[in-house]
């Protein structure tokens, strides 16, 4: 009897461990669906600010006419997308755009109604404004100042201050346009006056911040002079004073620029980034400082080896100095305090060091000792500068500068720049080619001085000239964001 | 055999039973049964959550009395209506006088889980020499137990317990995060560069949190503030600022 149950009891649980492997065939049926592939005339749209995007999608199916489709389409930065937006929801688009020039992504969604199947397909957008990039200038007359922009296609764009800003206008002698990008490649653009800086809409240029905003508290005096923007080190000088912050620090933090280092020193406006902080000139005490961004703190120059000259006690005026190659090779360019002898330093900066390199004495470079306009070559030891209606080309181990270019007697040479491309290193004229503002007969000119592999000026001539132009105070290339 | 054979089936209609009877019990959320019980809650960000010390010396001078609010949170559900706490003093752990504080009644509003001691603090003579501390303590009230005894806080959780220390001054009160976040910044503690940097900057609590956070940056100005204010001070008496213990104040570069 017990084996009967037991027995009775295995085929129970046999039962039913076999039939939980029964595969379950249903009562249904399999029916292909739609298949849809959205396509578009190509991948990649430009738009150039302010205008309108069209896109035609084509829909090829599998059935014919089968779909339902409802459509998205949306927009969303390549980076991070921190914003996303629904441009339009028909199958083919139209759509004002509104987004800040950058790269895009347009994605569209079909979604089949019936099935509710979703296909998409993904374009990538560039959109792009009209002042996106080429080189501003600031013209003044009847002593106000606005800015003007010489397109990569040599379209000249008038009054861009002006017209973004109700007519209003920059104040008499402004100066200066550091054009910032930052560790996050941010840009920044930012306007100089005697006693005033503003930050503009680096893709529109209107009015977004006043000078008091820049810091945790205002200077006494106004003079803003330079603002440099390296990795995470930013520093702005006023008046001869540093006011540096760092942006190494965590996400949404209210950040501005701090307190000057205390002391006295009048610091000269020019930039030699070391990778940590800056390097810079005290044109009272006549030496250098490594600048430390987060604390504000000046310190002396760290120096290996044998010095050639004395980093910390260098007791010259400083005309100018710059980065001279992308390994840490920087260019000093001084005259001695009796204004009767000029030298060129060349050191190699590092982190937290620096090295000594060459010294050269007794430069025979007429006009050197009074110039005011001077760009440093990136590729040669070459300095070029202005002196009278001349550009000079300064070959630093031959310690001899020759005119290369001499405009019209009568001509003022006004600003003189170097192409740097921030945004493509790229760009065949990147370091190679100077600009030049005059003035000449009551009108200011902008020339395009392309360079030879010799440091000279290729056919010993220019390229283009632009004319037309009110007093020009300043021109800077202004990169694609 | 056969009573063998009868236990054999017996057991094994049981064991069915008891399979099919717990494959089909629905499984419920238990919910809270025990009494209603009030706790300190300690928020792991709040600095201020294992104690608190109140000091007159860093408010107004006009300022004689202020209220201490202390967080607490309920176990169990919320009620219908209005209920009270009881909070009492412990005597023997307290220093501070009868004139010196009142307890406001503590009320859980009909529908919250939480509230707040309203501990009311009067700026007496004797506070500006000693600080007077009270040990608060959750009694027994007609809606509440007192609830947890002590848990500590987590990164992710808060703790409680039914005991909150408070310390009252009228004497300048080293900061909670001082040695651990201002410090960077100020350098050591002394209650006369307190009074400097309060004077300086304007502020008395530098959290990274809250309603007025300060950031890194911020920090940095405050200390080269603080560092430009000493210097000139220090040159506009021709003697360098010392501390209540005779040492020279400094901030670091």
């Amino acid at each position: 009897m017990t084996k009967q149950y037991l027995y009775g009891l295995l085929f129970f649980v046999t039962v039913i461990v076999l039939g939980s492997c029964y595969k379950d065939k249903g009562n249904y049926d399999y029916t292909d669906t739609d298949e849809v592939v959205l396509k578009t005339i190509r991948d990649t749209f430009n738009v150039v600010l302010p205008d309108s995007l069209k896109i035609n999608l084509t829909i090829e199916e599998s059935m014919a006419n089968a779909a339902d489709l409802s459509f998205q389409w949306v927009l969303y930065p390549t980076a991070t997308p921190l914003t996303r937006r629904t441009l339009d929801t028909t199958q083919n688009l139209k759509a004002f755009i509104t987004e800040l020039p950058g790269s895009y992504y347009l994605t569209v969604y079909a979604k089949d109604r019936k099935t509710g199947l979703e296909y998409q397909k993904r374009v990538y957008v560039s959109v792009i404004s009209p002042y996106s990039e080429g080189w501003l200038v600031v013209e003044e007359k009847n002593g106000a100042c606005d800015i003007s922009m010489i397109s990569p296609i040599d379209t000249i764009f008038r009054n861009i201050y002006s017209t973004q800003n109700n007519g209003e206008l920059l104040p008499a002698g402004t100066n200066r346009i550091p054009e910032i990008r930052t560790y996050s490649t941010d840009q920044r653009v930012f306007i100089i006056s005697p006693a005033d800086m503003i930050q503009v809409n680096y893709s529109n240029f209107a009015k977004i911040m006043d000078f008091p905003e820049f810091f945790w508290e205002t200077p006494a005096v106004v003079k803003p002079q330079e603002y440099f923007a390296n990795s995470y080190d930013e520093m702005m000088l006023n008046n001869g004073k540093i006011h540096s912050r760092s942006l190494n620090v965590p996400p949404n933090s209210v950040n501005k620029l701090n307190l000057p280092p205390e002391g006295k020193y009048y610091i000269a406006p020019y930039e030699i980034y070391t990778g940590s902080g800056y390097e810079v000139y005290d044109t009272i005490g006549q030496k250098f400082y490594m600048l430390n961004t987060a604390s504000g703190n000046l310190t002396p120059i760290t120096i290996t080896g044998t010095p050639i000259f004395n980093m910390n006690n260098i007791g010259k005026k400083l005309l100018y100095t710059e980065v001279n190659t992308s390994g840490g090779q920087c260019n000093a360019f001084f005259k001695n305090n009796n204004d009767d002898s000029l030298f060129a330093f060349v050191y190699n900066y590092s982190s937290s060091q620096t090295t000594t390199k060459e010294r050269y004495d007794g430069l025979n470079a007429p006009g050197l000792k009074d110039a005011r306009l001077f760009v440093g070559s990136r590729l040669l030891q070459l300095l070029y500068y202005a002196s009278g209606n001349s550009i000079y080309k300064l070959d630093i181990p031959a310690k001899t500068a020759a005119p290369i270019y001499t405009f019209p007697a009568g001509t003022e040479i006004r600003a003189m720049k170097m192409y740097r491309n921030l945004k493509n290193s790229k760009d065949p004229n990147h370091n190679n080619l100077i600009a030049v503002a005059t003035h000449e007969n009551g009108q200011g000119k902008v020339y395009y001085f392309p360079l030879a592999t010799t440091g000279n000026f290729t056919n010993n001539t220019y390229s283009k000239v632009f004319t037309g132009f009110n007093k020009i105070n300043e021109i800077t290339f202004k990169s694609q964001k | 055999m056969n009573t063998m054979a009868k236990k054999i089936k017996y057991l094994y209609i049981l064991l069915l039973f008891g399979v099919a009877i717990t494959a089909c019990k629905k499984s419920n959320p238990t919910s809270y049964t025990q009494a209603d019980r009030i706790y300190f809650y300690k928020d792991n960000y709040n600095p201020d959550k294992d104690s608190i010390v109140y000091s007159f010396a860093i408010k107004s001078n006009a300022l004689v009395q202020d209220t201490v609010k202390i967080p607490l949170r309920i176990m169990g559900v919320a009620a219908g209506f209005d209920r009270t706490v009881t909070i009492q003093v412990v005597a023997d752990s307290s220093t501070a006088l009868p004139q010196q504080y009142d307890l406001l009644p503590t009320i859980v509003k009909a529908g919250d889980y939480t509230t707040n001691v309203q501990l009311l603090v009067n700026r007496a003579p004797a506070l500006k020499t000693a600080d007077v501390r009270l040990l608060l303590e959750i009694g027994t009230s007609d809606d509440f137990l007192p609830g947890v005894y002590n848990s500590a806080t987590s990164t992710t959780s808060g703790g409680g317990s039914v005991r909150f220390p408070v310390r009252i001054n009228d004497i300048l009160t080293k900061p909670s995060n001082w040695d651990g976040f201002c410090a960077t910044y100020f350098g050591a503690y002394s209650q006369v560069k307190y009074k400097l940097v309060i004077d300086v900057t304007g502020r008395t609590e530098f959290l990274t949190t809250g309603d007025d956070p300060v950031s890194i940056p911020q920090m940095n100005f405050f200390k080269k503030k603080c560092r430009n204010y000493l210097t000139d001070l220090n040159t506009a008496n021709g003697i360098n600022l010392k501390d209540e213990n005779g040492n020279e104040i400094t901030f670091p570069n």
